[in-house]
């Protein structure tokens, strides 16, 4: 955790985190019928260099799914899996649509979190197409991170590790904000406790 | 001994031969080597962006600010930017399905960046590698000057 977040910050941050998480779990019990499992939602709010490193190694070969966070908010949602770990998770999936099913379930993931966050929050956001792409997670990241890092060169990152179906196959999904949307969050996380200590 | 120097995202290293700089995972990013043949040294800058803004927190996370700095140890170094080459890697656009979309186009203005840079200092550009959908890695051995690319799946490696 960086030192630019308080104690406050984090633990709204947390519990929003804790909240999309769930819903993100709802998910994919929905869409592709197979018990999931989230572990506690990490966050961190730090240079935008250091996303990448700190979700694996740079040269590992990931697919990795973007959805773009536009309008009020700006950020990225990205699914990442290992591509060997495609045929086990999507098995009841043609192996030509297995793309277009993981960007699909990301499409629903993201859509649960962002809704989610929308409601606590009452910050609009929107989501643009999915894409996706197989390739080293710098390489990928380093496109995503740089894009929000053009205002501001520090993006909060919350990262929440899933583990679906009976053989426990793990992906990540990252939820990334600019430097302007951070700030909208967490006003819009002391506004609610400002109520609720009213 | 030949030393191996990594370079990560948003950074530098300097080094002479026969040591190797060597950067993992450039994407939309900017990967340029700057080498004297006189004085069998140089370096490899990795950039995420192409121009700073106001604040500046890490100078090499642009490419203008990082070559200022570049060039500052280079000089330092006894190599002055007459005795230089420059070699430009990356700005790929990850996504191929966005690029219609895309007003963004980050890895083209990287790359658009870094050579209006090299041009405005006066190092020629001796190679290229750039564009495309696919990420790169690459070893400078300063020894030779040459910059080894290598690319996921794709077996042999592109030299320049």
């Amino acid at each position: 955790m960086n030192s630019e977040l308080s104690t406050f910050e984090r633990d709204m941050l947390l519990e929003a985190a804790s909240i999309t998480a769930g819903k993100t779990i709802k998910a994919i019990n929905n869409i592709i019928k197979q018990p999931a499992a989230v572990a506690l939602p990490q966050l961190e709010l730090t240079g935008i260099e250091h996303i990448a490193d700190s979700m694996g190694k740079p040269q590992d070969i990931k697919t990795m799914v973007l959805i773009r966070i536009i309008g009020e908010a700006q950020g990225a949602v990205v699914l990442v899996v290992d591509p060997n770990d495609l045929p086990r998770l999507l098995s009841n999936v043609d192996e030509k649509l297995r793309t277009s099913a993981l960007e699909e379930m990301t499409n629903v993931m993201a859509g649960a979190a962002l809704g989610s966050l929308s409601k606590l929050l009452n910050i609009l956001f929107l989501q643009s197409i999915p894409a996706s792409t197989t390739d080293m997670l710098r390489a990928v990241m380093g496109e995503i991170t740089g894009e929000l890092g053009e205002k501001s060169a520090r993006v909060l990152c919350m990262t929440t590790k899933i583990q679906i179906g009976p053989e426990k196959t793990l992906a990540s999904m990252h939820l990334l904000f600019d430097a302007d949307t951070t700030a909208k969050i967490l006003a819009a996380g002391e506004r609610i406790a400002g109520r609720h200590y009213d | 001994m030949t030393e191996i120097i990594e370079v990560p995202t948003a950074s530098f290293a300097i080094g002479q031969a026969p040591s190797s700089l060597v950067t993992v995972g450039v994407g939309s990013c900017v990967a340029i080597c700057l080498y004297s043949p006189q004085h069998r040294a140089g370096a490899l800058l990795h950039s995420m962006l192409g121009r700073a803004g106001q604040r500046v927190p890490n100078p090499a996370l642009y490419a203008d600010t990082g070559i200022s700095a570049v060039l500052e140890q280079l000089i330092k170094l006894g190599v002055p930017p007459t005795s230089l080459t420059a070699k430009v890697i990356g700005g790929a656009e990850m996504f191929p399905v966005l690029q219609q979309y895309d007003l963004h186009a980050i890895g083209k203005r990287n790359i658009d960046e870094a050579t209006r840079l090299l041009q405005a200092i006066g190092i020629p550009i001796a190679g290229t590698s750039t564009g495309g959908n696919r990420g790169r890695s690459l070893t400078f051995d300063l020894s030779s000057g040459l910059v080894t690319i290598t690319e996921p799946f794709k077996t042999t490696p592109q030299i320049i």
